[in-house]
């Protein structure tokens, strides 16, 4: 999979002067790169993965997506992609409070391949937080619900994984041990990354920083 | 897991509500349709005397009882009724002079003896296969046509002792002997009724019978004809009836009864049947703003699933599912519920003279197709409206 932004500019920031390595410019990102978006409160990065994941489109320029236009993706190709292309973990994480961890897991439509929820329950304890295997969402700490967001992001396939500050509530042990489970599905799914954040470094290897 | 997600925490008072509103919308529909039609063909083929034929007879006045005016036809005045240009034919109506006792024999009932009367017309006056009003002396079965009015009394007896009313199929069941002649000269024939009547009220054998026996147990010398049988040209019925009026002849009114009491019960039933629609479509309106309702509440849970990559066709199908199911339940429930009360009201009509067909009306299966149809189109529109509103926001 391969994305290519085409002086790409939210409406809002229109008659905005911007100093933006990705906004008004022409950048292409493909699924061997690992990219950190370095965006400041109000930079349009919420936007941005809007954008991404086509649920927003009140933008000029133009995103393709392997050469097709995002626009003119159909609603069935776009869940194919939304399924098995690209995986997130979304700035709100998305999670159902009414269900468990185990439930908010197995409601993914596919799982990665070789993978079942035994693998999560594993990355559970790897994130020191298997106590919650059967808890519903709603009583976890936003910590805790941030660790669940990401393993359900890592359980399916991807081409590409874009989280959104996913480490915004995780101490520093927590945010390496997140790092290393986030850098193994990366090598054995054969994917890129985009992450977006308020910091400017990040630990993973071997990426690059643009800014937003 | 889904079907949790969206359901499982919402206020289920509106949809109990309206699936009771739903249940008693379509139990209503399916008695009154049922019912209504069954109503509509009451007497249709049973009838046996064919197309523009009625039996008539001189009104009874008072000098009738002192023997002042006979009410017996003569020739003279059977020809005349003959001659008439509307009058396609005019016979006599025959009647028995010998005794006649009707007896049932049948596991059944308990045993019912009766006095009786019987009649014959011509064959060409009647609605019923040849081959089954045949008879000569060689026969095993004699064919008879029971008039209701006889079926009504004998469901009145059963009902008085406590058992199950007939049927007009069960009636036609029934093993039933004629004893014939007095003690000394007793002949038993075994009979078979083979349709009923509204328009006589004595019990109708074959012309060949009654001629056979008057000959044989007769006790008098000549036959009396009290009754005639009149059929008019097509068309020209008004004119035979003017003409009987004229000539103080009268017809008898059963038939009118029944079409009246026929046109009064379909139009209270018809009544019945719309406001029941009604119901049920006031009820499915219902449903469905609980659908729209739940869908709203699951606006994040819908989007964050399609944003998961679960397609909106999967998503469709979860609330499909859920209300095609509640509302199978529902409408089977109002099948069951249906089954007692059309037994029931069955036997009501029995009782009251009026046996109805007991196999259930197709109009009921027309409904049922109908109003499912409406709702699984509603239910799938508006989910399916509503979802993609999700996917496009």
């Amino acid at each position: 999979m391969h994305f290519k932004f085409q002086q790409l500019c939210p409406n809002v920031f229109q008659n905005v002067v911007l100093n933006s390595s990705i906004w008004n410019k022409d950048v292409e990102i493909s699924k061997d790169q690992r990219i950190l978006i370095h965006a400041i409160s109000g930079s349009g990065k919420t936007s941005f993965i809007h954008y991404l994941l086509g649920l927003r489109n009140d933008y000029s320029g133009s995103i393709l997506i392997d050469g097709k236009n995002i626009n003119s993706i159909d609603m069935e190709a776009f869940t194919e992609i939304r399924r098995k292309g690209i995986s997130t973990v979304f700035q709100d994480l998305q999670l159902f409070d009414d269900l468990t961890v185990k439930e908010n897991i197995a409601i993914l439509p596919e799982f990665a391949f070789g993978y079942d929820l035994e693998n999560a329950h594993k990355m559970l304890e790897d994130l020191d937080i298997i106590e919650k295997w059967e808890q519903k969402v709603g009583k976890l700490s936003f910590g805790q619900k941030q660790r669940v967001a990401i393993i359900r992001a890592l359980m399916k396939p991807f081409d590409f994984l874009i989280c959104d500050e996913p480490f915004s509530h995780l101490d520093k042990l927590n945010t390496m041990k997140c790092t290393a489970l986030i850098e193994k599905r990366l090598k054995e799914e054969q994917a890129g990354l985009i992450l977006l954040g308020l910091e400017e470094e990040c630990s993973f290897t071997e990426i690059k920083t643009l800014q937003l | 897991m889904m079907k949790q997600l969206f359901f499982k925490f919402q206020n289920k008072k509106q949809l109990v509500l309206a699936s009771l509103g739903t249940f008693l919308g379509l139990f209503f529909l399916f008695t009154s349709l049922h019912f209504l039609h069954k109503i509509y063909n009451y007497g249709e083929n049973t009838e046996m005397l064919s197309k523009n034929t009625i039996v008539v007879q001189k009104k009874v006045k008072s000098g009738s009882l002192l023997g002042l005016n006979s009410s017996e036809f003569s020739s003279q005045e059977i020809e005349e009724i003959r001659s008439k240009s509307f009058v396609e034919k005019c016979d006599p109506i025959r009647s028995n002079t010998f005794k006649v006792v009707l007896q049932i024999d049948d596991p059944l009932i308990p045993a019912f003896n009766s006095d009786i009367y019987v009649q014959s017309v011509k064959k060409g006056y009647l609605d019923v296969k040849t081959d089954r009003w045949d008879w000569d002396e060689n026969s095993d079965i004699l064919p008879i046509i029971m008039p209701r009015d006889f079926l009504m009394m004998m469901n009145n007896f059963l009902s008085a002792s406590s058992i199950p009313q007939l049927s007009d199929n069960l009636v036609l069941e029934l093993k039933i002997n004629l004893k014939i002649g007095t003690r000394n000269n007793r002949e038993t024939i075994h009979a078979r009724i083979v349709g009923f009547t509204n328009e006589l009220s004595s019990i109708l054998v074959p012309e060949e019978f009654l001629l056979w026996a008057n000959q044989k147990y007769g006790e008098k010398d000549k036959e009396e004809i009290s009754q005639l049988v009149v059929k008019s040209n097509d068309g020209q019925f008004g004119l035979l009836e003017k003409y009987l009026d004229e000539k103080e002849l009268e017809s008898k009114k059963s038939q009118l009864i029944i079409a009246k009491l026929k046109s009064a019960l379909s139009v209270l039933l018809s009544i019945i049947s719309i406001v029941s629609l009604l119901t049920v479509f006031l009820s499915i309106l219902v449903l469905i703003q609980y659908l729209q309702l739940i869908l709203t509440k699951n606006d994040y849970e819908i989007r964050t699933l399609l944003r998961l990559g679960h397609s909106s066709k999967m998503l469709i199908k979860v609330f499909m599912k859920y209300f095609v199911l509640l509302f199978s339940i529902v409408t089977l429930s109002a099948l069951l519920a249906f089954l007692p009360a059309k037994s029931y009201l069955q036997e009501v009509f029995i009782s009251n003279g009026i046996s109805l067909e007991d196999s259930i009306s197709y109009y009921l299966y027309g409904a049922l197709f109908f109003v499912s149809m409406v709702f699984v189109f509603s239910i799938f529109m508006s989910t399916k409206r509503r979802i993609l509103k999700t996917v496009n926001t």
